[in-house]
């Protein structure tokens, strides 16, 4: 985790996200950290609640301030973004760090084509200004009674000029997400398009400032297991034509196992386990990483064994004590209630958080 | 399909359901034909008493249409199914409704499939009130059993399904689909919304309920590798069609139909094994308003030739108990055995 610096692009240390609730505050995401490299797909893995969406929102600041707080250090130019004030997060979102998230049909608006869609994105990210809104008369009450809504009507007319505007820019950028004809898609709605074309679409919107991490939370989970590959092959080949560094987050080791080159494994706000693909696969110590492969059903059941994890993913809120798989765990000893094991270096860059192995 | 009518518990022929595309009132005025989703189009298969039968394919492909018009959930257009030689197709409803505690189905999502202002005991006792079979003591204790059976404790029995993970509401629904104890269950991607880990539980599950209660399964899921693991044959759906049908063995080891040799490449395994091969067959999943004429793979494949843009190829036999709809097939057969 230490040196290499110049091919780091966001590195992120002792990262602690909390909720406010009405139970006080829950770690959703206790104590993470992480190295995203140049060009390498950095790959996040848990199953539901384990925080790994909490952690790929927080890298741009994108959760509500007011009922969130942050500690450690999210690195990225040289800037600690958790330092900034909220408005000048603003010049790293889409720009620096962009995301793409799970479902692209929630995504997109269904109002506007695709072309004016990424048009905007273009010029916001561009100009940061894109109407000048103060000039833009606040609809009288009147009006709202009517249904007219003339800052809306202003917005259409922006949105199909923003599109003339950049229309080659538009054009260029469905193309690199490999759209075959990009004309027709940009004058098309959101609903005439498939799932994986859609996600395509967020796709070439999130790297249309060429940011130096892409943050991919479950792009393929909605998607049909074919296009699933296709979305895959194309985030791996951006990866490589933009040097980017990406965070996949995903709960299927299978997806991870396709493209990811370095995999951290997340369980319930902490990290359990981090080590290149290889190693990670060829070598899994944490009793979850192994449980969680042993889940994958490889032959047929006749001739395999399906290994589970007995019990349930605990809750936020009602985390166990000590290590947090302790009560899921065969191999559970005295030492797992009481106490929290820390994560250690095994061999280069392998990393386990469990007392079988050091700690 | 195959031929052993003393062993079959249920033979589904020809069946075929359209849905309706309701037309604007522009499209009427100038006379348009009315045109219809092409879910399930003229499907043939049978499954053994005892046997795990997997429906495979992508959304949009018509498995779940199948699965709800096998049990008459929604009246089917045209096709006989046969449930132990009656025809649940026509049956009058009375008649029907006996028969239905020996057919059960499990949905995705079990948040959705259960009422989550009931407790428990009523959402499971709830096949018994509709066939008005037990008394009230008798009931609870069936609903214990049920619970029991697919590891639940009956003490539960009186909370909401919100104090249930997805894991446990889904062995819920499972409860409440045996609880009658029926012959045979439509599984709809049983385990789609579960976590990796529970989703081994659940199909361990299903397959010792199985051997427990003889149960005969319709597997409905996207998922090749649970289609391998849980079935003894399998089928794959293209567009309200079967294109292929045969031993999982078979159908994973020498798959025919170029479709099936695509969602076969797409099973990602968590090995190092699988970095990503670039497989052939751009392009999604056409309408099933107006399918493509002739082969209805043939938008995507790799291989069409203009024969398959004319003529619809048939599910024929290529080798014992494996069928194939795809023109090249008895090709690609000779190939694979060369």
């Amino acid at each position: 985790m230490q040196a290499e610096s110049t091919v780091n692009t966001v590195s992120v240390t002792d990262l602690v996200v909390s909720y406010r609730t009405s139970r006080g505050y829950l770690k959703a995401v206790d104590n993470v950290s992480l190295t995203l490299e140049k060009a390498k797909i950095h790959a996040l893995v848990g199953e539901s609640g384990c925080g790994k969406s909490t952690l790929g929102l927080a890298l741009s600041r994108l959760l509500p301030e007011k009922r969130v707080t942050y500690s450690g250090k999210i690195m990225c130019k040289g800037t600690d973004l958790l330092s900034l004030h909220e408005k000048d997060v603003e010049k790293f979102r889409g720009t620096e760090i962009a995301t793409v998230f799970q479902e692209p049909m929630t995504s997109l608006n269904p109002v506007y084509k695709i072309g004016e869609q990424i048009a905007e994105a273009l010029a916001v990210k561009r100009h940061r200004h894109p109407y000048d809104t103060s000039s833009i008369p606040k609809p009288q009450i009147s009006n709202r009674l009517f249904g007219a809504n003339e800052e809306g009507v202003i917005m259409r007319f922006r949105r199909r000029g923003l599109y003339k505007q950049f229309a080659d820019e538009v054009h260029e950028l469905l193309m690199k997400v490999k759209i075959p004809n990009p004309e027709r898609v940009a004058n098309t709605y959101p609903h005439e398009l498939s799932g994986g074309m859609k996600q395509r679409v967020m796709i070439a919107m999130a790297i249309s400032e060429r940011p130096s991490l892409l943050v991919a939370d479950e792009p393929t989970t909605a998607l049909d297991v074919t296009t699933q590959t296709r979305i895959l092959e194309l985030i791996g080949s951006l990866t490589k034509d933009y040097g980017m560094s990406v965070l996949l987050i995903a709960h299927d080791l299978g997806v991870v196992a396709a493209v990811a080159d370095y995999i951290s494994v997340m369980y319930a706000g902490r990290i359990a386990e981090q080590a290149p693909t290889r190693e990670l696969f060829e070598n899994p110590l944490h009793p979850y990483t192994i449980g969680l492969m042993g889940s994958f059903p490889k032959g047929r059941k006749e001739n395999t064994t399906l290994k589970t994890i007995p019990g349930v993913v605990p809750q936020l809120g009602r985390y166990p004590s000590g290590c947090r798989f302790h009560p899921r765990c065969e191999k559970a000893f005295e030492r797992c209630p009481d106490n929290i094991p820390p994560l250690i270096e095994v061999s280069t860059g392998h990393k386990v958080a469990c007392f079988l192995h050091g700690g | 399909m195959k031929k052993m009518p003393s062993e079959s518990l249920i033979q589904v022929k020809q069946l075929v359901k359209y849905f309706p595309v309701r037309a604007g009132i522009s499209a009427k005025l100038l006379g348009k034909k009315a045109s219809y989703v092409h879910a399930v189009d003229d499907v043939t298969f049978d499954i053994a008493s005892k046997e795990t039968f997997a429906v495979v394919g992508e959304s949009g492909s018509g498995k779940s249409t199948l699965g709800l018009t096998l049990l008459r959930l929604i009246p089917p257009t045209s096709g006989k199914v046969l449930f132990e030689n009656h025809d649940i197709a026509s049956l009058p409803e009375k008649q029907l409704r006996r028969l239905r505690k020996d057919m059960q189905i499990v949905f995705q999502d079990p948040s959705s499939s259960l009422d989550p202002r009931k407790r428990v005991l009523d959402s499971v006792a709830e096949p018994l009130s509709v066939n008005r079979s037990e008394g009230r003591t008798d009931r609870r204790e069936k609903v214990a059993e049920a619970l029991r059976a697919v590891g639940l404790s009956e003490l539960q029995m009186n909370q909401l399904p919100h104090q249930f993970s997805g894991g446990q509401r889904q062995r819920i629904s499972i409860a409440r689909a045996i609880i009658q104890k029926p012959k045979f269950i439509v599984l709809d991607e049983p385990t789609s919304s579960l976590d990796a880990s529970v989703q081994s539980q659940i199909l361990l599950l299903l397959q010792q309920l199985q051997s427990e209660f003889n149960l005969s399964y319709l597997l409905i899921t996207h998922n090749m590798a649970v289609a391998r693991y849980m079935s003894d044959r399998i089928s794959v759906m293209y567009v309200g069609k079967l294109v292929e049908v045969g031993s999982t063995e078979e159908i994973i080891e020498h798959p025919l139909h170029p479709y099936t040799q695509l969602l076969i490449s797409s099973v990602l395994e968590p090995s190092i094994d699988t970095r990503l091969k670039h497989v052939e067959g751009e392009g999604e999943i056409p309408s099933p308003v107006n399918p493509p004429a002739g082969c209805r793979f043939n938008t995507r494949c790799p291989f069409a030739k203009d024969m398959c843009f004319t003529t619809e190829p048939a599910l024929r036999e290529i080798e014992t108990g494996h069928y194939a709809a795809c023109h090249f097939a008895e090709e690609i057969s000779s190939k694979q055995q060369s």
